[in-house]
């Protein structure tokens, strides 16, 4: 029983598949779902049922063979051109669909190319307007340090006047410098001339007064001795317990190049 | 007496000026320089003073001044028996030794001119001298004398 059940719905799944029973077998129980139904579900008798589909004229050759072959032969004529037909709209509905999905790329691309051509724009605007605060900037640095410049350059002006007069001065004081060193040197060499022969005849006083045995100097004014003394060419001595006198080191230095000069 | 004396004593000094070629007197000489002092006893201070000599044969001159005497010093000449280029001076020291001789005559030890022995003396440093100390004798007191390894004459000056 299975098998034949499996057999038949095989057959069917064939015949359905097949390009005229298929479509003649659906337009038969679309055309006769009526008298179909009718057998299969109605609760009177076969026989009732049957007589009844009879009687409304429901079960004849028109109905049953002629009108669902009729629409089977046509659906099967018009199945490729309905898919052509139907491909062909898909065909065009997807070639919209991807013109417009290209579309709309084209447009978006269109209006980032502009947004970042404004974007370009507007950051070279601002770059521009950075680059002439830069400039404007600098600008003024310079203007502010081409005015320091003049002020000092002014200045210096002014202090180059001053120098010119500074060095006029300056020529003026160390030509007197000059003559005032001249004259300090002429003076110290007076001076230095007049403590030689002050130290040299001094000395030569002494030494007279030693030779002639008076080796304290009695008689000779103190002030010559504590003078040669402060200029160490002379110095005291002690010998016997008696204060005495003697030439220095530096004394007999001196008192030796005196002689030798003159 | 004392003018005498002193001319006679001119004199000499003129003699030994003229033998040893050097001026020698007691009068102050500035080119004598005071160098240090001396003690002679307790109650006496000597006082040297030096000078150098030109030379030839006599270097130094040494002058010893006493004190509150003004006029007593002694005056010393002093010669090196060998020169700086190590030429022997001994003859040289022997003839004017031998000149004063000549003009004091024998000393008070009775010895006359100087032989070559007391030469060879001289040269070792122990030569004795001469010494004519006796001033009624001789108006200026004068030694000769080996002074280390110099030949020294000394003048007494009163």
């Amino acid at each position: 029983m299975t098998e034949f059940f499996k057999e038949f719905f095989q057959t069917v799944n064939e015949r359905l598949r097949n390009k005229i029973f298929g479509p003649f077998l659906i337009s038969f129980l679309a055309w006769n779902w009526e008298p179909i139904l009718m057998i299969i579900a109605s609760n009177k008798t076969i026989e009732l049922t049957i007589s009844t589909i009879k009687d409304e004229g429901l079960f004849d050759i028109e109905n049953v063979l002629l009108i669902p072959l009729a629409i089977s032969l046509v659906y099967s004529v018009l199945a490729g051109y309905i898919t052509n037909g139907i491909d062909w709209l898909n065909m065009r509905s997807l070639k919209w669909k991807i013109g417009h999905k290209y579309i709309n790329k084209d447009f978006e691309i269109t209006q980032k190319l502009t947004v970042g051509k404004k974007e370009y724009e507007y950051q070279e605007m601002i770059s521009g307007n950075a680059t002439l605060a830069d400039l404007n900037s600098k600008i003024q640095t310079l203007t502010e340090n081409q005015k320091k410049l003049v002020n000092e350059n002014m200045e210096l002006r002014g202090q180059s006047a001053k120098n010119i007069e500074l060095s006029r001065e300056l020529s003026e004081l160390k030509i007197s410098s000059k003559d005032l060193e001249g004259n300090y040197e002429m003076e110290t060499i007076k001076y230095d001339n007049l403590k030689e022969d002050f130290i040299f005849s001094g000395l030569e006083l002494i030494n007279y007064q030693l030779q002639n045995g008076n080796f304290q100097l009695i008689g000779v004014p103190e002030r010559l001795i504590q003078s040669l003394i402060n200029l160490k060419v002379i110095h005291t001595e002690k010998v016997n317990e008696m204060t005495v006198i003697n030439f220095t080191e530096k004394g007999i230095v001196n008192y030796l190049r005196s002689k030798n000069e003159e | 007496m004392k003018n005498s004396q002193n001319s006679s004593s001119i004199e000499f000094i003129k003699k030994i000026q003229d033998i040893t070629g050097l001026r020698i007197s007691s009068n102050f000489d500035r080119n004598l320089i005071p160098v240090q002092y001396e003690k002679y006893d307790e109650n006496t201070i000597v006082l040297k003073f030096e000078k150098n000599l030109a030379g030839p044969f006599f270097y130094k001159a040494e002058v010893r001044r006493y004190y509150k005497d003004t006029t007593y010093c002694i005056y010393s000449i002093k010669a090196k028996l060998i020169d700086e280029d190590g030429v022997d001076l001994t003859k040289t020291a022997i003839e004017i030794g031998n000149k004063i001789v000549r003009l004091y005559g024998e000393d008070h030890l009775g010895n006359e001119f100087i032989s070559d022995v007391e030469g060879a003396e001289m040269t070792l440093g122990v030569w004795k001298g001469r010494t004519w100390l006796n001033v009624d004798k001789h108006p200026v007191k004068l030694l000769m004398e080996m002074d280390r390894s110099d030949f020294k004459i000394t003048l007494f000056f009163d």
